[in-house]
């Protein structure tokens, strides 16, 4: 197994990431929705729909700023993994709450937030599945330290299509922690919050983050 | 260190984000929070943090601010034997269920948690923010229960000690096993597909063949649990099924599943051509999410039925019989014949006749009818209804497992336990299916055993997988299942489970008159003076008559009423009084005066004279309900022919069915005479007997198809298929369409299943099928049948 790019580390990554995003968006839907008895499962899934699909559309973006540069740049394939490399490890100092580098990149990435973060104020609270996937596609581009690190390295792939798929199957792995509709989630939230499962789900990452580092190495 | 006004994750040292929330800066541990709370604020749904405010901050309430009532009732929670009935002992403390109302997110529930957990001697809190239920752990002796309970009342939500019965707990405790099983499923899928989805389509995602060996290692992993805990059932099925000797779907999906994961560990290990892991957990899961939704219409059903149980409030005001004080008591305490009252907005804990006050009661829990009804002193009023208007005391006349909501409930159950006939051959047909599937398999794999046995196992399995019959044995419980909640939700109540069936077959309905057809309720419908005014007439007429108990004064309806003194009551004449002075009779008119004039006309005519002369005719009658005429007129349409049978000797039996154009009517007959004319009619015809009285007893028993309308007898309702609950005639085409649009899905459901099943057959049977695709193709079909069923979830008009 010696290329990290695949779809399953996406997955990997976004699963174990949102240990992070679960106090930052996880039920905000329900929460922000109309209805008392909390929203329907289409609103969940259409907010999702359109977080994961603005996700993709950024990956596409990278992948094509990575094309770019592969095909100009013959070691800029080397310079983007390590780059990406040391993007994930960051994020495991994120999650742990030990490094705020990242916060750098958010702060950064908060101008466009700002842009079209109005777009936005129409559709809460949330009454239909349309309003959902608008605000998915809106809240999408959210700044936010995980979604960076991995577009960064979801950008060494230097494939627009391959990327996106990677940004996807990132957000996929959001919606196990994010979608609360699941019988378990509270236990689920309960048990990824004590410190040695974010020690480890760090940990984890930053092993990502290495191996992105060290893969052509180690063929 | 502070912790993030949004997420509630410690805000690290060196951050140093704000943001005016609720009128305060607020600390946030980083620009997502930040960017979300601006989002939520600037949308104006700043409120949502209104029930996340810290401990700190949260307003408090006193006791004291809460009403009297409240807290009689709240000291009431620690009374012993109130405790012992709603808990339960356990080795560190009391435990109890509580349904907390007003939770609208996350972050009520998580507030709730956080107070509770603050008082010494709690030991467990959970709640369940779907079901709304808290459970508490906690030791009386260090924080009494009414403590707790205040606390939850001063956050703004209201707790109610919660007790369901027991069916519904053990319905809960399998959806809940259900969910798990499910979510293992989906998960082991997810994975196992995405393991499985680059040896399908080669070197997709970077990922090389020879990594082959790991990917099936790590789907034997994934895929174990899914087989032991999630595909269980099946297993446990196919078991009973082999010793009982009795084919059922269980046993080809065992097989499939328990064959194909044996299969595919023998394959990782000898480094074989094929494993199923992915196929056998996608198996699992669509037949597992098809039982899910089924088992989830059930649930809701009895939920809406054990609404009734859950609305029951704990505790009552009762009156002292001599003091008249009115002191707190648990419900569990009351006796029939105890006065009790209720305030308005409360729930009637009990069945009881109004002894004083009125007011208007919502009574949509049991009938469906929205509107609250007028209850005036000395009527009766059901248990499990809202008082909306004002106070009332009640004289308890049924408690508990008596009343009359309760009897309903217990109704509802026969008709679950009830198989209906269609269920009981769609089962029989589903036997057959299975023994033809596991023969067909036995030889298709025998046959590609010859032919090619690289291929036998997974074409076999294609075979068992596709044909599986879930949609055949979903096709008609789901079917029915949507239709009678349907009805239910309408205030039509179906109490045996043949009945859906059998009204598509008939075609005779049969009305009883009295009560049924009309209301019950005698009218006056003609005045023919003979002197003075009509208006005068009237008035002197009802001041009388409002003197008098009997059925006839109920159809005396005037005011102001004239003063009257002296009446007296002549039994089956009349009666005699002094109104302003004069004095006047009304009755019969042999009664009224000696020499009486002619009737107008024919019918039930009352005289009103003074001294010997004649003032005015009375016509009373019996009115028709307002929708007898409608509804004759649509069953009729409806290719039903409309008799009547009545006890009524007057000629008001056919004056009524010339004008309802009844195919047939008699009147003048007993119960006896009743039940021998249904008798004498073809039980082909399933005929439909309406009826509501102590006399249509009998009768309604005897019917293939019993209907009572809402105002019948207790006794009447519990001999009936069908209840009409909304008290209205026109709910019965409703009903009759509502039957034969459940024939027809079930029709296309079975008729769909089979087709689906024998045109894959071939397929699978070919090798044009691989597994997963069986396992896709065969969800489809399920769902197909399922969703099909939901759209009787509404009742057509």
């Amino acid at each position: 197994m010696n290329e990290p790019l695949s779809f399953l580390s996406a997955w990997l990554l976004g699963f174990l990431g949102s240990v992070h995003c679960m106090g930052m968006c996880g039920g905000i839907v329900g929460a922000l929705s109309l209805n008392t008895k909390g929203p329907s499962m289409a609103i969940h899934l259409s907010y999702h729909l359109g977080r994961i699909f603005t996700y993709a559309s950024l990956g596409f973006m990278a992948g094509l700023i990575g094309l770019w540069l592969a095909s100009t740049h013959s070691y800029a394939g080397q310079v983007l993994r390590v780059l990406s490399g040391v993007m994930l490890v960051l994020m495991g100092g994120y999650i742990l709450g030990r490094t705020h580098l990242l916060m750098w990149f958010e702060k950064r990435g908060s101008f466009i937030w700002r842009k079209v973060q109005p777009l936005s104020k129409g559709l809460l609270p949330v009454r239909s599945p349309k309003h959902g996937l608008m605000l998915g596609l809106i809240w999408g581009l959210l700044p936010c330290g995980l979604i960076y690190s991995t577009l960064s390295w979801s950008l060494v792939a230097a494939n627009p299509l391959h990327s996106a798929g990677l940004m996807a199957m990132f957000g996929l792995g959001n919606l196990p922690a994010l979608l609360s509709f699941a019988a378990f989630a509270q236990q689920l939230n309960r048990f990824k919050q004590t410190p040695w499962v974010r020690f480890s789900l760090a940990s984890l990452i930053m092993a990502f983050g290495a191996w992105t580092i060290a893969a052509p190495w180690l063929n | 260190m502070t912790d993030c006004f949004h997420c509630g994750a410690s805000v690290p040292h060196n951050v140093q984000i704000q943001l005016d929330i609720l009128g305060d800066a607020r600390d946030l541990c980083c620009v997502g929070c930040e960017a979300v709370a601006t989002a939520i604020v600037q949308s104006g749904s700043e409120s949502f943090y209104r029930y996340r405010t810290d401990v700190s901050e949260t307003p408090e309430f006193t006791p004291a601010s809460l009403p009297q009532s409240m807290q009689m009732e709240l000291s009431l929670y620690d009374n012993q034997d109130v405790l012992d009935e709603l808990t339960e002992t356990t080795t560190s403390g009391r435990q109890i269920s509580l349904i907390i109302e007003g939770i609208t997110c996350a972050a009520c529930a998580w507030l709730i948690e956080k107070q509770l957990k603050q008082f010494s001697g709690v030991e467990f809190v959970n709640l369940n923010l779907s079901q709304h239920k808290l459970q508490l752990r906690w030791q009386q002796d260090i924080t009494p229960l009414s403590e707790l309970i205040n606390r939850i009342y001063a956050l703004g939500f209201k707790a109610q000690p919660y007790s369901p019965d027991l069916a519904q707990q053990q319905l809960e405790s399998e959806q809940k096993k259900a969910t798990q099983r499910l979510g293992l499923a989906a998960l082991g899928m997810m994975q196992a597909v995405m393991f499985a989805l680059p040896l399908y389509v080669g070197d997709w995602g970077g990922i090389l063949a020879k990594y082959e060996t790991y990917f099936r290692f790590a789907s034997l992993i994934i895929t174990t649990p899914v087989v032991l805990y999630s595909a269980r059932p099946f297993f446990v099925a196919f078991w009973r099924d082999l010793k009982t000797r009795h084919l059922t779907m269980d046993v080809p999906v065992a097989i499939a599943i328990g064959g194909a994961y044996l299969a595919s560990i023998w394959s990782t290990f000898s480094l074989g051509d094929e494993v199923y892991f992915d196929a056998v957990c996608m198996f699992t899961f669509f037949l597992l999410a098809g039982r899910f939704l089924e088992s989830r219409a059930r649930l809701k059903n009895c939920e809406a039925g054990n609404q009734l149980a859950s609305v029951m409030p704990r505790s009552t005001l009762r009156i002292h019989p001599k003091e008249k004080t009115e002191t707190v008591v648990p419900v569990s305490q009351l006796k029939i014949g105890d006065h009790i009252r209720i305030l308005p907005g409360s729930t009637l804990v009990a069945d009881g006749i109004i002894v004083e006050g009125h007011s208007s009661i919502d009574e949509s829990i049991i009938t469906g009818e929205f509107l609250p009804i007028q209850k005036q002193l000395g009527d009766r009023v059901i248990g499990g209804s809202l008082n909306v208007e004002s106070p009332i005391t009640l004289q308890i006349t049924a408690l508990d497992k008596d009343m009359q909501i309760s009897t309903v409930m217990s109704l509802l159950d026969r008709a679950t336990a009830d198989k209906p006939r269609i269920a009981v051959l769609a089962d029989q047909i589903a036997q057959y299916f299975v023994a033809a599937v596991l023969i067909l398999s036995a030889l298709v794999f025998v046959s590609w055993s010859f032919i090619d046995s690289d291929k036998a196992f997974w074409i076999t399995l294609s075979v068992l997988v596709a044909t599986c019959p879930c949609a055949l044995s979903l096709a008609t419980p789901t079917a029915l299942t949507a239709a009678t909640g349907a009805l239910r939700r309408e205030g039509i109540l179906i109490t045996r489970g043949h009945v859906l069936q059998t009204l598509t077959r008939s075609k005779r309905i049969i009305f009883d008159k009295t009560g049924t057809l009309t209301l019950g309720q005698l009218n006056i419908e003609k005045i023919v003076t003979l002197k003075g005014r009509e208006e005068d007439a009237l008035q002197i007429a009802a001041s009388l008559e409002a003197h008098s108990q009997h059925p006839i004064a109920s159809a005396f309806d005037y005011s102001p009423l004239l003063t009257v003194a002296q009446v007296q009551a002549q039994t089956g004449a009349g009666l005699q009084g002094e109104v302003e002075g004069h004095e006047y009779k009304i009755g019969l008119a042999s009664y009224v005066i000696d020499q009486p004039p002619k009737a107008p006309d024919n019918g039930h005519w009352i005289l009103l004279a003074s001294g010997q002369t004649a003032l005015a005719w009375f016509l009373l009658s019996d009115q028709l309900r307002p929708d007898a005429a409608s509804t004759i007129a649509a069953l009729k349409k409806s290719g039903l022919d409309c008799e009547m049978l009545s006890g009524d000797h007057s000629e008001q039996v056919q004056l009524i069915a010339n004008k309802l154009q009844l195919a047939k009517a008699q009147g003048a007959i007993n119960p006896a005479g009743k039940l021998n004319y249904i008798s004498t009619l073809s039980q082909k015809d399933a005929t439909i007997m309406v009826g509501d009285g102590i006399n249509d007893v009998p009768v309604l028993a005897q019917a293939p198809v019993s209907i009572a309308v809402g105002s019948a007898s207790d006794l009447a309702k519990t001999h009936a298929d069908v209840i009409l609950m909304a008290n209205q005639l026109q709910h019965l085409p409703r009903l009759m369409t509502q039957a034969r649009r459940t024939a027809r899905v079930i029709k296309q459901n079975l008729v769909w299943a089979l087709l689906y099943n024998t045109s894959v057959l071939p397929l699978a049977a070919l090798g044009l099928l691989p597994p997963y695709m069986a396992a896709i193709g065969m969800s489809f079909s399920s769902l197909v049948v399922v969703f099909n069923a939901l759209r009787l979830n509404k009742l057509q008009t």
